[in-house]
């Protein structure tokens, strides 16, 4: 699982993600600021079924509970935004822990059943529930990101902050992937007997996952709340789930680079380019999805793929010496 | 919270879970022939009910004619479904199982909307109701409990579909066939089945189990082309609590969820009829934490 | 005695797969488990490694009764195991394997590993080494970093048994380590199973190759049909009608 080298890679592209906004006119910065934020979700998500295997499908309902838990605060409350955010990423990951635990003893498709009925529940809650919640209107006049009275207000500010945030998540997702834990999720991601039996809490590793994945979609749901100025039910339903999880799919299980580059380019072809053909866009979409799992299942950096490359190359290696052995 | 109103909830309940049951039972029927679990299911119901609603006010044919020609392109619905989107990416594995029919389940939903736009079929994009079996008596009193006609006929009409599936799986040639190729594919291969040909008779019956199924509550619940996502997902629920991998946990477990969830909707003073589209998963999770191989559900073996 | 199997029995929907099964095995010997296909063996490995609940019995290791216990905790406990068809991870390299292996024998959490502080990297380092270390041991050293599925079938159990010492048991429990070796490999294996008898740790060895068996076990228990048949050293084993009745009559 070794990248070429997580760390030029993750240079190269602080770099170029760096300069954009020196190039582009803000209404690019528009896509990628959005792309951003969903990426920290994909990025969860990644943790949690690229690496540990665990299909979640309500993966909405912890943006939703970021989201609505920064609006409360802030509105309602009138908190400091900064620490309504760090509430939060706390609350979405405590219920991630509450809900996980009876709902991971499932696998396959009972767990993505229960995923989802867990996202219909809160769906139904907000839409639903008036007071405080403000039920299908939501909650409106989110303020923006503010730290100590600087306000990221501008789309430049807002992407700024937001790659930097998915940045600061990407090594910490990447430590946690290079370690001993990582190696953990990735045994029981393939084989949960031979994982136990070699030491590991497959239980409490997968309720660690979930928690994780529904602490980055808290961060990703309270981001997305500054940045709309709203929290509304209709963002947080199960296709905003189903998206992540494509996004993971397609970007390659197993490759948090890979997410980001996926879920940044979903985004676009979503909201920019779909969102012109109305009536067509959803059933598009449903079509995009389908070719794209038939044609390519292993996504842009598939797994299987560099196992079987790196050991070609390792014959191709050995051959190389044969004949400069000459 | 009389006597009468817990009876008439109970009764409601009833009818509602014979849908359950029967969605429940398409998505029994397709995983014993092939291990997978079609999302799409409920898009069948609703299509169903579409359908028919299409032939009757567009092609101006009468109630029953419409019923089964709209069953009918329900099932070339589902087979289409299972050569062009479940055969290609079955080796894939369980995850692009998922997505795949949750994609085709998006696709099914969203195919109305630009046909829609045509001249004379904007009606595709409302909220409809379709006509009751029988129109002239409306409903029927027992004992103080009003029971409408319709939903007898739902209960009905899904009691009758169960005994002729029970009776074709187990008396007749291919009904024996489809069963053995669900308990042990490759002994059933091994016999000559053609396990392939199973799978397809599966979606067919499943289709239009779910299809029937969406045109006898049309009358009841007004339909939409996207009600059928939610429908779906309750009766893998029922199947799920009434005890998975068999035809009679998923009508068990259907009845049982539509009654209760009826109950959860009249009898919750406040929260009940507000919150009722969220009963049904909040059960759901109840049942993993409390007996998670559901009512009549063998327990994992270790 | 490390290991005390009491009255073990299990039964799986209507068959008997085993009736009171009881012995022992003594602290730093090579203990074999032989027997036709279908005696048991494996089944009683995997009620002992916690994977296959017993229906009645007890387990005691040193004193300790882990008849409930779950797989990990049995791991924890010092109990390590192969499997009968090979299970390495296959999405790893041959040293990740074994690194995962020592699992239990590190601490560094998810919330910490995140941040990699010193503390982590260090322990990731003394990870690294050691499991170079069995790999070593093992003769493997040399294949590290390939990926595991693709080494030879014999290789590959060598890498499994790398994994199972990583997590520094005091009872190894290999359940047909030996099988789809060629004669050579046998050897080796043979060998290797010796060496690691030396160092201390106790091995519980299920095994078709009665050869090896012979060779290397301090003790021998037979099973047939779900019941120990016989118990003894190599010699006394050998001699035994009721052994031979059973090899005969397969």
């Amino acid at each position: 699982m070794r990248r070429a080298s997580p760390n030029k890679i993750n240079v190269l592209a602080a770099l170029i993600l760096g300069v954009l906004p020196l190039i582009f006119p803000e209404d690019f910065l528009r896509v990628l600021c959005l792309g951003a934020i969903y990426s920290i979700a994909s990025l969860g998500m990644s943790l949690l079924l690229g690496y540990t295997g665990q299909i979640s499908l309500g993966q909405a309902a912890f943006l939703g509970i970021g989201a609505y838990t920064t609006a409360i605060l802030t509105t309602r409350f009138n908190w400091p935004v900064i620490l309504a955010f760090f509430i939060s990423f706390l609350i979405s990951s405590f219920i991630a822990f509450i809900v996980g635990k009876p709902v991971l003893r499932t696998k396959g498709y009972f767990l993505a059943l229960a995923t989802l009925g867990f996202g219909e529940i809160f769906y139904v809650f907000v839409c639903r529930t008036d007071p405080i919640i403000g039920g299908l209107f939501g909650i409106g006049g989110v303020p923006y990101f503010s730290i100590a009275g600087y306000e990221f207000s501008s789309y430049v500010q807002i992407y700024y902050l937001d790659w930097a945030i998915l940045f600061g998540l990407l090594l910490y997702s990447q430590n946690i992937v290079n370690s001993r834990i990582g190696r953990a999720f990735r045994a029981i991601s393939t084989d949960e007997v031979a994982a136990s039996a070699t030491g590991i809490d497959v239980t409490r590793l997968k309720l660690k996952a979930f928690v994780i994945s529904g602490g980055y979609a808290g961060i990703a749901g309270s981001l997305l709340s500054t940045y709309l100025s709203t929290a509304q039910p209709h963002g947080y339903q199960v296709d905003l789930s189903i998206f992540i999880v494509l996004a993971v799919i397609v970007g390659g299980l197993g490759n948090l680079w890979g997410s980001i580059v996926a879920t940044v380019v979903l985004t676009w072809l979503k909201d920019e380019q779909l969102s012109r053909y109305q009536e067509y866009s959803a059933l598009i979409y449903g079509i995009i999805i389908i070719l794209a799992l038939i044609f390519i299942p292993q996504g842009i950096g598939p797994l299987k793929q560099r196992y079987i490359s790196s050991w070609k190359l390792e014959l191709l290696g050995r051959k190389f010496k044969l004949i400069f052995k000459r | 919270m009389s006597a009468i109103s817990i009876v008439q909830f109970g009764l409601v309940g009833l009818s509602m879970g014979a849908v359950y049951a029967l969605i429940g039972l398409g998505f029994t029927t397709i995983f014993r022939a092939s291990s997978i679990v079609n999302f799409a299911q409920g898009e069948f119901v609703m299509l169903g009910a579409l359908l028919t609603n299409f032939f009757m006010m567009t092609c101006l044919l009468s109630y029953l004619p419409s019923a089964l020609l709209g069953t009918l392109g329900v099932v070339l619905f589902g087979l289409a479904l299972q050569v062009l989107v479940i055969h290609p990416i079955k080796r894939a594995g369980v995850l692009i199982m998922i997505m795949g029919t949750l994609g085709a389940s998006i696709v099914i939903r969203n195919i109305s909307l630009p046909i829609s736009l045509l001249p004379k079929l904007e009606y595709l994009r409302e909220p409809f109701v379709l006509p009751q079996v029988t129109t002239s008596i409306q409903a029927i009193q027992l004992a103080g409990v009003r029971i409408s006609m319709q939903r007898i006929w739902v209960v009905g009409v899904s009691l009758m579909l169960l005994c002729l599936l029970h009776y074709f799986s187990n008396f007749t040639r291919i009904g024996n066939a489809m069963e053995s190729s669900a308990t042990d594919r490759l002994a059933a291969q091994l016999v000559g089945i053609q396990t392939e040909r199973m799978v397809l008779y599966s979606f067919t019956i499943s289709a239009a189990v779910g299809a029937i199924g969406g045109i006898l509550i049309a009358p009841i619940f007004s339909m939409r082309y996207d009600s059928g996502a939610i429908l779906g997902l309750k009766g893998f629920v029922g199947a799920v609590l009434g005890g998975w991998g068999k035809i009679s946990g998923a009508v068990l477990g259907g009845f049982v969820l539509g009654v209760v969830e009826s109950f959860c909707v009249g009898l919750i003073p406040g929260y009940g009829s507000r919150y009722q589209q969220m009963w049904a998963f909040l059960i759901l999770i109840g049942i993993l934490y409390i007996r998670p191989q559901g009512i009549i559900g063998l327990e994992e073996e270790k | 005695m490390i290991l005390q199997i009491r009255d073990l029995s299990k039964k799986f929907s209507g068959l008997m797969a085993l009736t009171g099964i009881s012995f022992g095995i003594k602290k730093g010997t090579i203990t074999a488990l032989i027997g036709p296909n279908g005696a048991g063996k494996t089944t009683v490995l995997q009620i002992v490694s916690g994977i296959v609940r017993a229906s009645t019995g007890i387990i005691l290791y040193r004193e300790e009764d882990i008849t409930r216990a779950t797989p990990h905790e049995i791991c924890d406990l010092g109990i390590a195991r192969t499997f009968q068809l090979i299970r390495l991870f296959p999405d790893m390299t041959v040293l990740e394997n074994v690194m995962t292996g020592m699992h239990t024998r590190a601490r560094s959490g998810v919330l910490l590993s995140g941040f990699r502080p010193p503390v982590v990297r260090k322990e990731e380092k003394w990870i690294r080494e050691e499991s170079h270390t069995i790999l070593d041991f093992m003769g493997i050293r040399d294949k590290a970093d390939w990926q595991a599925m693709t080494l030879p079938y014999g290789q590959q159990r060598l890498v499994e048994i790398s994994r199972a010492l990583a997590s520094k048991p005091s009872l190894l429990m290999l359940d047909e380590p030996a099988a789809g070796m060629n004669a050579e490999e046998r050897e080796v294996l043979a060998k290797k199973i010796m060496e690691i008898g030396e160092r201390g740790v106790t091995v519980l060895l299920i095994e078709h190759d009665v050869g090896m068996v012979m060779e290397i076990s301090d003790w021998i228990v037979v099973l047939n049909y779900g019941r120990v048949v016989a118990e003894g050293t190599p010699e006394v084993i050998q001699k035994d009608s009721k052994v031979i009745e059973v090899y005969l009559g397969m």
